[in-house]
């Protein structure tokens, strides 16, 4: 049967839209208080329930909107924000498209009231699944407020594709923090469950705003971009604030970059503010940074995407080159990028020898790692421990095979010692751990290796509890906000492994002790490196002991590099022979290859 | 460059001065000596950077000039050469040694390339009693925490108060305290950082030397003059945290126990406990207490009785043994003393008797026993 072209009814047109626009609660969250603030409001209040999915209710003391309006702003594109074609091509305002209201509205029990400072009473316009129900009086406060309950009632399928109500709500509050970092003249509270998440008063300067919402020990360590040395009119104005390479993330979430104060996505400006880096941070960690670009609105299209997350630029490149020039001068200024300066040392001599490293310069000798040689002890009988925890050691479905492989080959550690007496050991590269084992020669992953035994370890102390050491001078550690809901969710697991820690007001805990297997690292930035890792694997979606687990023993095991001593070496051997699953690391990575002895033979032409 | 020297007295000063160069480095300049003389004397100077030193040694200089060469070879090579005068010379960047029938030639690098070492300023030096310095160092030093992501727990504070003197160190997990009541520095008006490096070969060079040395407290640097030999270096920034809150002042829980046969106990049950943690688990009960220790991955179990004069609340607690050897092996005393609070706060370990104007103490963090 043919069907005949028509066009689609208005309730249909918006819920199309609500897909474009309407993703998750963030973004009607976004939508929202983007509205508050083209409103003029000073003061923003952001109720959420289940992550948003339940409940959002955004409250501002804006301008407001009479009857008519606020019918009108029900429609589809009808806005107050722009009005002629014109308009469109230098746009101020956060919104312009007249879609948002509509759209949200059309997939969820939508209630608007509103009073203008015209009118002595408000209005209550009452809206489900897009049908309009009742508009009555009411006596209201002037300004707007939204609120909208069970989001995606009616789209099925949207609804299934929600995240966690943890990871819905670790959304907006990254949004909501975006949002109060650039508007630091308006006041936000936000709450969760009727807990109250960000409570930030109208600030004067930005600064005080960074402060609120980094805390004293990350914000003192913000670099603030100077303002440039030439006063000459340019496209655009760059300011804001680099993190000091030490305060490193290992997310880009960190980075907050606004164009005109909105918030954008854009992997190639980010890629400017990385960089100027350079190596002073690790591969795989990013800065902290807060950056504000001003520029004439008729020189970057924001109508680019319904979200309007992405932002052309007339000129992009030249943006790219000012940015990524003014974050390298600020972290130069404040010799965040370390540089050796020492009498009668030629600058550039060091820089070569650090990039290039050795066999280089002909006056001195070339400096060669020693391989360490170790006659090993004789092997200790293994103890299998008895995990009933089977399934968290199953290795990713693609490496089944290899691992039946290797099980076959790989003779079992007590093979190890009733035949060899005394193999021997060698660090190579300060990575890999080199030994014989028969006549094949076992090459290990030393961070490998280390992770699998603290995973495992980690499931055992999460049954048993860990072994602590306490610190002799509690360290009080300043989160930040989802780094403290992180926290918060799973302080029994973390206290379980042995980070024995107590909420000390606000964001901050104080920390008093440590799982004693890591050592001696510091406090401050191995637990923060934990939370971080982990709040990234939970938002993977991995279940939270697994996902501790893992975190713990990434962050706590020898880095390639470390080099270890004759005890650590055996240590990890025997340990790793007695896990449950000593070929693969928790991330299904290979904790060692085998090296059978005929494949030197052949090599050398024996065979 | 041209000068005769001795070769016992050369090779003397070079081996002192070869502590400092570093084994590995990314500035291969540094693995050079540097070679200069004024009218009467040969200076040889090394640095990594962070320490650095100059040994002086008496010498026929017929002509002036600098030179830096490899200290190793150059090292090997003066300690075997034969007794008796050799003599030594240089060209633009060879540097040319006769001995009796021999003749060794090998590369140099200009002195101007040669890191210009720290300004030190000599007549501010105050004469401090090398041996204590000695023993005050030794107690402390052990404690310097390695971690480099804090770098002011990398140093030994040196604090001076009245007439006293006061080294403390600490990782975050131990802490030791020392303090000497006659020792006055008026010069020492700010509390110092002192990496532990150079606290290491203070003590290493000192062996061969007795009685008073000079120190200087520069601006950002410490130095050691003795006499013959200047050691220096850099200091670290603080600020260093509050040692003071942490000590307990009123810990009530008093063991008393042999030195020699608790340490030899430690060691003997921390070969069963946990390769990684080390812990071992004090019972303490009245006259006696009980060491105990696990290792899961081994199957291990060891436990031991052993004699000692216990007032106080009875308790379990755990701590790292390598770091109770430590403090055993710091304490010269023939008991050893522990001032207990709790499991899980920090206590006090002392002998039970010092030397005149001297005292000194370990605090030692437990490690929290789980069950």
């Amino acid at each position: 049967m043919k069907n005949k072209i028509k066009v689609l009814p208005q309730n249909l047109v918006n819920k199309i839209a609500a897909g474009e626009v309407v993703e998750r609660p963030a973004s009607v969250v976004k939508e929202l208080v983007e509205n508050s603030l083209d409103a003029g409001a000073k003061s923003i209040f952001i109720e959420l329930r289940a992550g948003g999915t339940r409940l959002i209710k955004v409250t501002d003391d804006g301008w407001g909107m009479s009857k008519e309006e606020l019918l009108l702003s029900l429609e589809r594109h009808s806005t107050s924000k722009i009005s002629s074609v014109e308009d469109l091509f230098r746009i101020s305002t956060f919104g312009f498209r007249g879609e948002a209201l509509p759209a949200i509205a059309s997939v969820s029990f939508f209630e608007i009231k509103s009073r203008d400072r015209e009118s002595l009473f408000g209005h209550k316009v009452v809206v489900e699944g897009g049908e309009l129900k009742s508009v009555k009086e009411e006596g209201l406060p002037i300004g707007t407020s939204v609120e909208l309950r069970e989001l995606f009632f009616n789209i099925p399928a949207r609804r299934k594709f929600l995240k966690t109500v943890f990871t819905e709500l670790k959304h907006c509050i990254l949004l909501v923090t975006k949002f109060a970092l650039a508007n630091h003249e308006v006041a936000f509270k936000m709450t969760h469950e009727g807990r109250t998440i960000h409570e930030l008063a109208q600030r004067e300067k930005p600064e005080d705003r960074l402060f609120d919402i980094y805390g004293e020990s990350l914000s003192q360590r913000m670099i603030p971009i100077p303002a440039p040395s030439d006063n000459s009119k340019r496209d655009f104005e760059i300011r804001g604030y680099l993190g000091n390479p030490e305060i490193s993330r290992n997310s880009r979430n960190d980075i907050h970059l606004f164009v005109n104060r909105r918030q954008v996505s854009s992997r190639r400006l980010m890629h400017a503010i990385i960089s100027a880096y350079g190596g002073t941070i690790e591969r795989n960690r990013f800065p902290m940074a807060v950056i504000f670009i001003e520029i004439d609105p008729q020189k970057v299209d924001v109508n680019v995407h319904p979200t309007k997350n992405e932002v052309r630029f007339q000129d992009e490149n030249a943006l790219y080159d000012r940015l990524h020039l003014r974050c390298k001068q600020a972290l130069q200024e404040t010799e965040a990028v370390p540089s050796i300066a020492f009498e009668g040392v030629k600058e550039a001599d060091v820089e070569s020898e650090s990039t290039q490293i050795r066999f280089e310069r002909p006056a001195a000798k070339p400096v060669i790692e020693p391989i360490q040689r170790i006659s090993r002890e004789k092997q200790s009988d293994q103890v299998r421990k008895e995990v009933a925890l089977k399934e968290l050691y199953k290795p990713p479905e693609q490496t089944q095979r290899e691992v039946e492989r290797l099980e076959k080959k790989t003779p079992k550690p007590q093979e190890v010692t009733s035949e060899l007496g005394t193999p021997d050991m060698w660090q190579f590269a300060g990575v890999y751990i080199l030994a014989q084992v028969k006549d094949k020669l076992l090459v290990i992953d030393q961070h490998a290796a280390h992770e699998r035994i603290l995973f495992e370890e980690a499931f055992e102390s999460f049954k048993r509890g860990g072994q602590v050491q306490q610190l002799l001078f509690p360290h009080t550690v300043e989160l930040t906000l989802t780094e403290y809901q992180t926290y918060e969710q799973n302080s029994e697991l973390l206290a379980k492994l042995g980070f024995i820690s107590e909420p000390f007001g606000g964001k901050t805990v104080v920390v008093k002790g440590l799982p004693a297997q890591r050592g001696n690292p510091n406090p401050e930035v191995y637990f923060r490196e934990i939370l971080d890792d982990l709040q990234e694997r939970l938002s993977a979606g991995e279940e939270k002991a697994r996902a501790l687990a893992s975190a713990y023993a990434c962050k706590s095991a020898v880095t390639a590099g470390t080099r270890l001593t004759t005890e650590e070496m055996n240590a990890l051997f025997d340990r790793l022979f007695a896990c449950r699953e000593p070929h693969f690391c928790p991330h299904g990575r290979p904790t060692l290859v085998e090296l059978p002895v005929e494949e030197f033979h052949k090599k050398f032409k024996r065979l | 460059m041209k000068f005769a020297v001795e070769k016992e007295k050369l090779a003397e000063v070079v081996q002192k001065v070869l502590n400092v160069v570093p084994v590995r480095s990314t500035l291969p300049v540094l693995s050079n000596f540097l070679l200069e003389t004024n009218e009467k004397q040969v200076s040889l100077k090394a640095t990594d950077l962070d320490v650095s030193m100059t040994a002086n040694v008496e010498a026929a200089v017929s002509k002036k000039g600098a030179l830096a060469v490899p200290a190793r070879p150059f090292a090997d090579l003066v300690r075997e050469l034969p007794s008796g005068k050799i003599d030594v010379s240089s060209t633009e960047d060879r540097l040319d040694i006769k001995c009796k029938g021999g003749r060794y030639k090998i590369s140099g690098i200009p002195a101007e390339d040669f890191p210009a070492l720290p300004e030190v300023y000599m007549s501010k030096a105050v004469k401090l009693d090398g041996e204590r310095l000695v023993r005050m160092i030794r107690k402390s030093l052990f404690a310097v925490s390695k971690d480099e992501t804090r770098p002011a727990l990398n140093g030994v504070l040196w604090h001076a108060e009245a007439d006293k003197l006061l080294m403390v160190a600490t990782d975050g997990h131990r802490l030791a305290k020392i303090e000497h009541a006659k020792t006055k520095i008026k010069r020492l008006t700010n509390d110092i950082i002192v990496p532990p490096k150079a606290l290491d070969y203070f003590v290493r060079i000192f062996a061969d030397y007795e009685g008073n040395i000079g120190v200087i407290f520069g601006e950002s640097n410490l130095s050691f003059d003795f006499g013959d030999a200047l050691l220096t270096t850099r200091l670290l920034e603080g600020p260093y945290p509050n040692y003071d809150q942490v000590i307990p002042k009123d810990n009530v829980n008093k063991l008393v126990v042999a030195r020699d046969d608790f340490g030899q106990t430690v060691r003997r049950v921390a070969i069963l406990s946990n390769a990684l943690t080390h812990q071992i688990k004090l019972s303490l009960k009245g006259t006696s207490m009980e060491l105990t220790a696990t290792n899961f991955d081994i199957g291990g179990e060891a436990r031991e009785t052993l004699p000692a004069n216990y007032s106080g609340k009875e308790m379990d607690i755990g701590y790292n043994a390598s770091y109770l050897l430590d403090v055993v092996k710091q304490v010269d005393s023939d008991e050893l003393i522990f001032e207990l609070d709790t499991p899980t706060t920090a206590g006090v370990a002392r002998p039970n008797r010092y030397e005149e104007n001297e005292e000194y103490m370990f605090l030692l963090m437990p490690l929290r026993l789980m069950d």
